[in-house]
């Protein structure tokens, strides 16, 4: 059996939810959001199953069950973030009945799993190495997966916030929005164009592209507000998801990320702060939303300021997720590869 | 010359300090992870250099410049806490100040209000006509607990700079040291001994993926001069692996890495030989004779670290590590007659078993004593003060968001056109919780929560 079919199933159907999720927007008909939310239901059963598949190879290989979580390399952990990303949002679509942020959940996950064959993420069984046998493992991992998770959707909450409250192209808040979903979709669009041609992607055809979308989105995007009216009545409401989600990601982050790091860290490296890039990274998000906190206590910061914090935190948890592992190399580089 | 100093005390204390000091620490952290490790070959000028490494830019996270800001940045943060506690001691309850007419007003009876703040058991204070009414007040100290625990964090890990070290030991395979290297190139006597009676690396079957590095240690304490006479050594095994560190005497030792040092007068190749079920342990040096049985002899001409067979019985080197070590055999009558010539590979044990031609089956165990375990030797009395920062910051810091402390002044008064009405201002909390008691207070005056 092989995991990586029912992947890339699972991340094809994120992705035609997408277009769904989308659908049932600009239509406002709650038949096409169902029929996304089955779509993305169906999305997470099949990456369930490439999860529990993967759980089955590495317990033949290693012969525990402890060690056969799959979150130990870079295949593994974009697959897990994308899957924990769907589930996570389900539970939030299931219990507020709000089914906006289903489109950039979905285009993240979807985002994620092109990524893993775009850039080759060895897919190859291979059992733990001595230092990640260790029930930290997956204690210290799921807890900061959890956590970048609830980091995105408070992201993808606050791009709704600005499409929402931004008044017109003059307003900075306009950009501000028009700009991050250019680079998703820019994202997006490029990992497609290289799984469809398997060719390299060039720099300057990403930044056309981008310039392409970011015009198109700056000119017709005035519209867009009108889509997702429902929320505009209740902006307050929005705030608070983004609130929430940021609180809840920050305290799991503290806990699991940070602390439960370190104690690992001090237990098989003999140090419990060393400031290893990924290290550093992780302590750079911790600031950023710590400082999204406080902002939000300060009346020198306006919503809008604080809810673009929300942004950058998004944009440097995911350099400490996978740019730290990508581009920099350290003690934590066994989930480069 | 006062007001200066206060001046200067409340821009250490206040937040905009907080967030330059944040700002700068951030960019620092930023600027070493990102720049590669320097040395001094990497400059072309020696000026440039050496006011590099003056400042201690080659490792920003230990420069005087970075323990600074972190000093720096623990002085605003306690003086902030310092901040925190007066203003929720003093100045949150106090009524003095508040100015109801600036705040919401409602028409209710005021025996209303009071058994609603009874039954919602609310902590009332009363002072005239104003209401002071308080819950969950824990609450109010949680986020202060949680600045406590940075504090405590950065306390331990000063104990641990000042108090602790850390230092490499190599060991090699079958000898012992207690002398710790620190990275400054001082040695720190250990005073204990450590033997490695064995050092392996561990492969996952089939693959030159490592499963295990495991240390066998013998740990002595050394005798003082009066001990020597009551001749009373300690001494202990313990197999250590990684994430599993040995803490004795409040040093710790931990598996950090491993290496080989050739030397073929001490090496010796371990192996087995069975015959007739009668099992014998060996010690042979290279080239070194030895005795299987009446009138065969043996000797081990050759060794290789990870022999693999192809299935056409061709051998190949498939890594410099000891993956699969092998050992050629060559086997030989008292007359010299060569009988066996044979690689005995330590992974498949079928390789040396000759028992149908000559009666004997030997097993290779490993080559000793050409590996060196790489220990690093640890010493931080501060660990244990960091562990209880974490404890406090992780329970505090659920706590925070699970308490909604809330304080509800009511200023009770009468209005000629309503009849009994009142001021009320709420301070709440921006927590998580379903029961919220301010929501419970504004479904009282009937009026949808202002979220703040």
């Amino acid at each position: 059996m092989n995991d990586q079919i029912f992947l890339q199933l699972s991340g094809f159907i994120y992705l035609l939810a997408m277009v769904f999720y989308m659908s049932s927007a600009i239509f406002k008909s709650t038949k096409i959001g169902y029929f996304a939310t089955t779509l993305s239901v169906i999305g997470v059963v099949l990456g369930l199953c490439a999860f529990v598949i993967r759980i089955v190879l590495l317990y033949k290989v290693s012969g525990s069950m402890l060690d056969s979580i799959p979150i130990a390399n870079l295949y593994e952990s974009l697959q897990f973030f994308a899957l924990l990303l769907m589930v996570i949002y389900l539970v939030f679509e299931f219990a507020t009945k709000i089914k906006v942020l289903g489109i950039f959940s979905t285009c993240v996950a979807g985002i994620l799993i092109i990524l893993i064959s775009s850039i080759n993420a060895p897919a190859d069984v291979k059992p733990l190495i001595p230092v990640l046998q260790s029930n930290w493992l997956i204690a210290h991992v799921l807890l900061s997966f959890i956590a970048y998770v609830f980091f995105t959707l408070s992201a993808i909450a606050a791009i709704f916030y600005f499409i929402l409250v931004s008044k017109g192209r003059q307003d900075p808040k306009y950009s501000l929005w028009v700009t991050t979903v250019s680079i998703l979709v820019t994202l997006l669009l490029s990992l497609i164009i290289h799984l469809l041609f398997k060719q390299m992607i060039f720099i300057s055809i990403c930044i056309v592209l981008f310039i392409v979308i970011f015009t198109s989105l700056f000119y017709y995007g005035n519209n867009i507000p009108f889509y997702f009216s429902a929320f505009s009545k209740d902006i307050n409401k929005l705030d608070r998801y983004i609130y929430n989600f940021t609180v809840l990601g920050f305290i799991i982050f503290t806990i699991g990320g940070l602390i439960f790091g370190a104690i690992w860290a001090e237990n098989s490296w003999g140090r419990y702060w060393s400031w290893d890039p990924k290290e550093t990274w992780a302590f750079i998000t911790w600031l950023v939303y710590a400082f999204y906190l406080h902002a939000r206590l300060y009346k020198r910061f306006d919503r809008s300021a604080v809810n673009a914090i929300a942004i950058l935190g998004f944009i440097v948890t995911i350099f400490t997720f996978l740019g730290v592992n990508l581009l920099l190399s350290g003690l934590h580089s066994y989930g480069s590869n | 010359m006062k007001i200066k100093l206060y001046k200067f005390f409340s821009f250490l204390s206040s937040s905009k300090f907080a967030m330059i000091i944040s700002a700068v620490i951030l960019i620092l952290a930023v600027a070493g992870s990102l720049i590669p490790k320097v040395d001094e070959s990497t400059f072309s000028s020696k000026q440039v250099s050496d006011i590099v490494f003056a400042l201690g830019l080659d490792n920003i996270y230990t420069s005087v410049i970075f323990i600074s800001l972190i000093v720096l940045f623990a002085l605003n943060l306690i003086l902030c806490t310092l901040k925190l506690i007066i203003f929720d001691i003093n100045k949150l309850s106090d009524i003095s100040n508040i100015n109801f007419k600036e705040h919401g007003r409602v028409a209710i009876k005021h025996a209303e209000v009071i058994s609603f703040l009874e039954v919602c058991k609310f902590d009332i204070k009363q002072e005239g006509d104003v209401i002071t009414a308080s819950k969950n007040s824990f609450g109010k100290y949680t986020v202060i607990i949680i600045h406590t625990g940075i504090l405590i964090i950065l306390l331990g890990a000063l104990i641990g700079y000042i108090f602790g070290f850390k230092g490499y030991i190599n060991i090699l395979e079958g000898s012992s040291d207690n002398v710790a290297v620190l990275s400054t190139g001082e040695f720190v006597p250990l005073g204990f001994d450590i033997k490695v009676n064995r050092f392996d690396v561990k492969y996952y079957d089939n693959t030159t993926r490592p499963s295990a590095f495991v240390s066998d240690l013998t740990i002595t304490k050394e005798s003082s001069v009066v001990d020597n006479k009551s001749n009373d050594n300690q001494s202990f095994n313990y197999i250590l692996n990684v994430n599993s560190p040995l803490e004795y005497e409040g040093i710790y030792i931990y598996q950090h890495s491993y290496g080989f040092y050739l030397n073929k007068k001490d090496a010796k190749f371990l192996f087995d030989v069975e015959i007739d079920n009668i099992s014998k342990k060996y010690e042979v040096r290279y080239g070194e004779s030895f005795k299987i049985k009446d009138n065969l002899f043996g000797k081990i001409t050759d060794f290789a670290p990870a022999l693999a067979v192809s299935d056409d019985g061709k051998f190949s080197t498939m890594s410099d590590e000891m993956v699969n070590p092998a050992i050629l055999l060559e086997a030989y009558t008292m007359e010299g007659e060569p009988v066996v010539r044979s690689w005995l590979l330590s992974k498949q044990k079928a390789s040396g078993d000759f028992t149908e031609d000559y009666g004997f089956k030997m097993t290779f165990d490993k080559l000793y004593g050409v590996q060196y375990t790489g220990l690093s030797i640890k010493k931080d009395p501060g660990t244990a003060v960091v562990y209880l920062g974490f404890l406090i910051i992780s329970i505090a810091l659920i706590l925070t968001y699970l308490i909604n402390y809330t304080i509800i002044f009511i200023h009770l008064t009468k209005d000629e056109e309503t009849g009994e009405m009142i001021f009320y201002k709420v301070f709440k909390q921006r927590r998580f919780g379903r029961s919220v008691p301010a929501q419970m207070f504004y479904k009282l005056i009937d009026k949808d929560e202002k979220d703040i």
